[in-house]
């Protein structure tokens, strides 16, 4: 890669995408809950956030850029029928047996798993994100009140799969 | 476990997830593509579960219903597809083609159109039905109503005593199916489906059982109108904005924005006036796109749709109201009627 020949205090998308991979790898394997998945989608969102390089006045933004990139993606596919049925096969259990964590945080990540993907999503940017209930809106392109419902049935989906979990908002 | 320990099994999920290398090359690939596509929207990123559509119109459990009884077969007057029943000036009137029909009997509120005539209700809660467009109203019921919605062509209503009740509308067919809710109040009934604000919440039921709607507090203080489709979906306009739910309201999307509006009687479409008030856009909830409709212009004052899904816009405009009919995805409108008292409602 040739240096620019001139100084510039800005980040190039080269970068970018050299410092973020990993980070944003691990937000897409948690929006889509499969690595192969995971791959794509955070590469189709780099992509687009690439050809959008320019354009992105905050480069320290760019992460939330490249999130909403990811959730819309992931929306467009849940719209599509074949994402709509496969939406209801289930995760076979044990999927997540593969991950070195203890056996309490497989558990509660094969429910998460098992959400609807934009409840999903909910969880994932207010929770490992630890976004406001706001920014998750914006980022969701969705209002305050849908995120809080999104949340709230959530929790209470994995409270009723896992009861012995005492999940409090 | 707290939510501490669900941001914990996240984290550590996410650190236990092994992380590939950026495959370049794909990359260059994609952005190619990306490039190829044009400039790419990123605004609308509105995404939805798969909506669980019901078998049929089967009656609310909860109501205790025993099947819809079969309508009258010689019912004396069809349903006309092109006829809209409106309130003018306090009264009944049958908007047909371009004419305003005669003038009706007193009302307070239309509650739709049944293949055996417009079901009213009346200032003094009576529900009837009126046959002819300048005919008598026929009761009902017996009892004094509060609130009242079609659900195909039967009826659902709340009567003075909050007994919550469904019915055919053909007088001979004696009603059997009730159920009394605590302290709750009939919001809608649609498909098959009824929506009853109870103390709990407000409650969905539909065949599969009871589901909660749920509003927040912290944003929602009044609830102006609920509106249910086929699907079964359900628009809650609230002091807040449009809450949309679907999937037995485990999804939703927010409309932000007090205005009126209308979801179609299909479940997908929801109607409203642009923020300045003065045009319409249809929305779909699913995906946020927003769909201008050409043609009413004025102040819009009110919005609904025909049973066989035609959209209906009151504008006023210089202290005229007049109705527009549009097809069920906007297009081709037409204004059908003016009324010169300014007082034209739907409803």
């Amino acid at each position: 890669m040739s240096l620019p020949l001139v100084t510039v205090t800005e980040p190039t998308f080269s970068d970018f995408m050299a410092a973020r991979w990993a980070p944003l790898f691990r937000t897409a394997y948690l929006l889509s809950g499969d690595q192969h998945e995971a791959e794509e989608l955070l590469q189709s969102a780099l992509a687009r956030t690439c050809v959008k390089w320019s354009s992105i006045r905050e480069k320290g933004a760019a992460d939330a850029y490249v999130r909403r990139a990811m959730v819309h993606q992931m929306s467009s596919r849940w719209r599509r029928p074949r994402r709509e049925l496969a939406t209801d096969e289930l995760p076979e259990r044990g999927h997540g047996g593969g991950l070195d964590v203890r056996a309490d945080h497989l558990a509660l990540w094969e429910e998460v798993r098992r959400l609807p993907p934009r409840m999903r999503a909910t969880l994932v940017l207010r929770y490992f994100e630890d976004l406001t209930v706001e920014a998750t809106a914006r980022e969701l392109g969705t209002s305050v009140g849908s995120v809080k419902s999104q949340t709230h049935h959530a929790l209470k989906r994995l409270r009723a799969a896992l009861p012995d979990l005492e999940l409090q908002p | 476990m707290s939510l501490t320990e669900l941001r914990e099994s996240l984290s550590a999920v996410s650190d236990a997830v092994p992380v590939p290398p950026p495959d370049v090359a794909g990359l260059h690939r994609e952005v190619r593509r990306a490039r190829a596509r044009g400039t790419a929207t990123w605004a609308a990123s509105l995404g939805a579960a798969a909506a669980v559509a019901l078998g049929g119109s089967a009656l609310v459990a909860s109501l205790g219903g025993s099947g819809n009884p079969a309508a009258p077969a010689d019912s004396h007057v069809a349903r006309d597809q092109d006829a809209v029943p409106v309130v003018v000036d306090g009264h009944l009137r049958i908007v047909d083609g371009d004419a305003l029909g005669p003038v009706g009997p007193a009302v307070a509120t239309v509650v739709g159109s049944t293949p055996h005539g417009v079901v009213v209700l009346t200032d003094d809660g009576t529900l009837g039905r009126v046959a002819e467009p300048s005919g008598a109203l026929e009761p009902i019921v017996s009892d004094r109503v509060r609130t009242a919605y079609l659900d195909g062509d039967a009826v659902v209503y709340e009567n003075e005593r909050g007994l919550i009740r469904w019915r055919g509308i053909e007088p001979s067919v004696q009603p059997t199916d009730s159920a009394q809710t605590e302290q709750g109040r009939l919001m809608a009934s649609a498909s098959g489906i009824a929506v009853i604000a109870e103390a709990k919440g407000l409650m969905l039921h539909d065949s599969a059982g009871v589901h909660e709607l749920y509003l927040d507090p912290d944003e929602v203080n009044v609830i102006r109108g609920v509106d249910a489709g086929a699907g079964p979906v359900v628009a809650v306009r609230t002091d807040a904005g449009v809450e949309v739910f679907w999937d037995h309201g485990a999804s939703g999307a927010g409309l932000p924005g007090d205005r009126i509006g209308a979801l179609a009687p299909d479940g997908h479409t929801y109607a409203r006036p642009t923020e300045d008030g003065r045009a319409v856009e249809l929305l779909d909830p699913r995906t946020m796109n927003a769909t201008p409709v050409a043609g009413p212009s004025g102040q819009v004052s009110g919005l609904g749709w025909s049973p066989d899904g035609d959209l209906l816009v009151v504008v006023v405009h210089e202290g005229t109201a007049t109705l527009w009919r549009c097809g069920p995805n906007g297009a081709g409108c037409a204004g059908e009627v003016d009324d010169p008292t300014g007082t034209l409602r739907l409803r």
